[in-house]
C-alpha cells in the first residue's frame, strides 16, 4: 500500500446484492459468490453473471455468440479480435467451449458503486452494440464455406 | 476521484521501476522478460487509467495475422485476468490494461503493472508459434 492511503476494503457478495438493488436491477442469487441478471437492449436480450472472488469481481455474458459446430471462421476471429480495441473495460474472447464470451473484470479491493455501474454499463453497451457486427461476421464466414 | 496524473510518478517511485514522463499525462516504463523487452504506455484520463504494450507483436509483414493467431488472442483473453489481448487498427497485437481512475490506488497500479509484465513474457511463445503456424499454412 502507498504511504497516506486509506486501508483497502475488499467487496463481498452481500455488498454487490446492495449495489444491484441500488443500481434497480432485479437479479437471482444461484450461489453464494454468483449472481444472475439479465438486460434487453436495441438487438438482443442477454443474460449476465456477476461473481465476486477473493481478488475480482466478474461481469460476464457467455455465451455472447455460440460457436458453429466448425469454429469461428476467420471473419468473425477478426471481428472479435478487432472489438477488443474498441471496448473500454470490457474483453472479448473464446471460451472453452469455442463459444465467444464479453466481460468486465476489476479488483475486488477498493470496488465501489461507480465501478459496479461502470461495468454493468460497459457490458450492456458493448454486447448490444457489438452482437450485431459479429453475428454478419459469421454470416460472411458461412458464404465462404 | 480519480488519480492525479502527478500521483503516477510516486506509484512508479513505489513500484521500482524507471519511468518517464513523456507529457503530463503520459508515462512510458519498459520491462526485459524472458522473452524480450517490453515497452509500457500508461495514460491518465478523467475516466480510465490505461495501461499498453502496442505493439506487442506486430502483424507479419504484408498480410494480417491469421485465424490461428487470433484464435490464440482470443483463447488467451479467457485465461487472463484484469489484462487483454487485442488488434490494434494497424493489425498489430496488443496487450492492455483499463481500470476505472475513480478509486485508483497504487495497488490497482501494481496489479495491472504486474499483469501486464506475467502475461506479456507468459504468452509470447505461444502467440508467436500460432503465427509461425498460419504461416506454414500459407506457405
Amino acid at each position: 500500500m502507498s504511504r497516506g492511503e486509506p486501508a483497502p476494503v475488499r467487496t463481498s457478495a452481500a455488498e454487490i446484492a446492495r449495489f444491484f438493488r441500488r443500481y434497480g436491477w432485479s437479479f437471482e442469487r444461484l450461489e453464494g459468490d454468483t449472481f444472475r441478471t439479465g438486460f434487453r437492449g436495441k438487438n438482443a436480450a442477454f443474460v449476465a453473471l456477476v461473481r465476486v472472488t477473493r481478488h475480482w469481481v466478474v461481469f460476464t455474458v457467455n455465451p455472447l455468440l455460440k460457436a458453429p459446430d466448425a469454429g469461428f471462421g476467420a471473419a468473425t476471429l477478426r471481428a472479435l479480435a478487432v472489438a477488443n480495441q474498441h471496448a473500454n473495460l470490457a474483453k472479448l474472447g473464446i471460451d472453452d467451449d469455442g463459444d465467444a464470451f464479453i466481460n468486465v473484470e476489476l479488483p475486488a479491493e477498493g470496488f465501489a458503486f461507480s465501478h459496479f455501474v461502470a461495468a454493468l454499463g460497459a457490458l450492456a453497451h458493448f454486447a448490444d452494440t457489438l452482437v450485431v457486427p459479429l453475428l454478419q461476421a459469421q454470416i460472411v464466414d458461412d458464404r465462404r464455406l | 476521484m480519480g488519480p492525479a496524473a502527478d500521483d503516477i510518478a510516486g506509484y512508479f517511485d513505489n513500484f521500482g521501476w524507471n519511468y518517464v514522463r513523456q507529457e503530463a499525462t503520459v508515462y512510458r516504463t519498459a520491462f526485459t522478460g524472458e522473452t524480450g523487452r517490453y515497452d509500457v504506455w500508461l495514460k491518465v484520463t478523467d475516466a480510465w487509467v490505461f495501461f499498453c504494450i502496442n505493439p506487442y507483436v506486430r502483424k507479419p509483414t504484408g498480410q494480417p495475422h491469421g485465424p490461428g493467431t487470433l484464435q490464440a488472442v482470443l483463447r488467451a483473453n479467457h485465461e487472463v485476468n484484469l489484462a487483454k489481448f487485442a488488434v490494434d487498427d494497424d493489425g498489430d497485437v496488443s496487450l492492455s490494461v483499463e481500470l476505472p481512475a475513480e478509486g485508483f490506488r497504487y495497488s490497482h497500479f501494481c496489479d495491472a503493472l504486474t499483469a501486464l509484465a506475467h502475461y506479456a513474457d507468459g504468452w509470447r511463445r505461444r502467440i508467436d508459434a500460432a503465427i509461425a503456424s498460419d504461416r506454414a499454412e500459407i506457405v
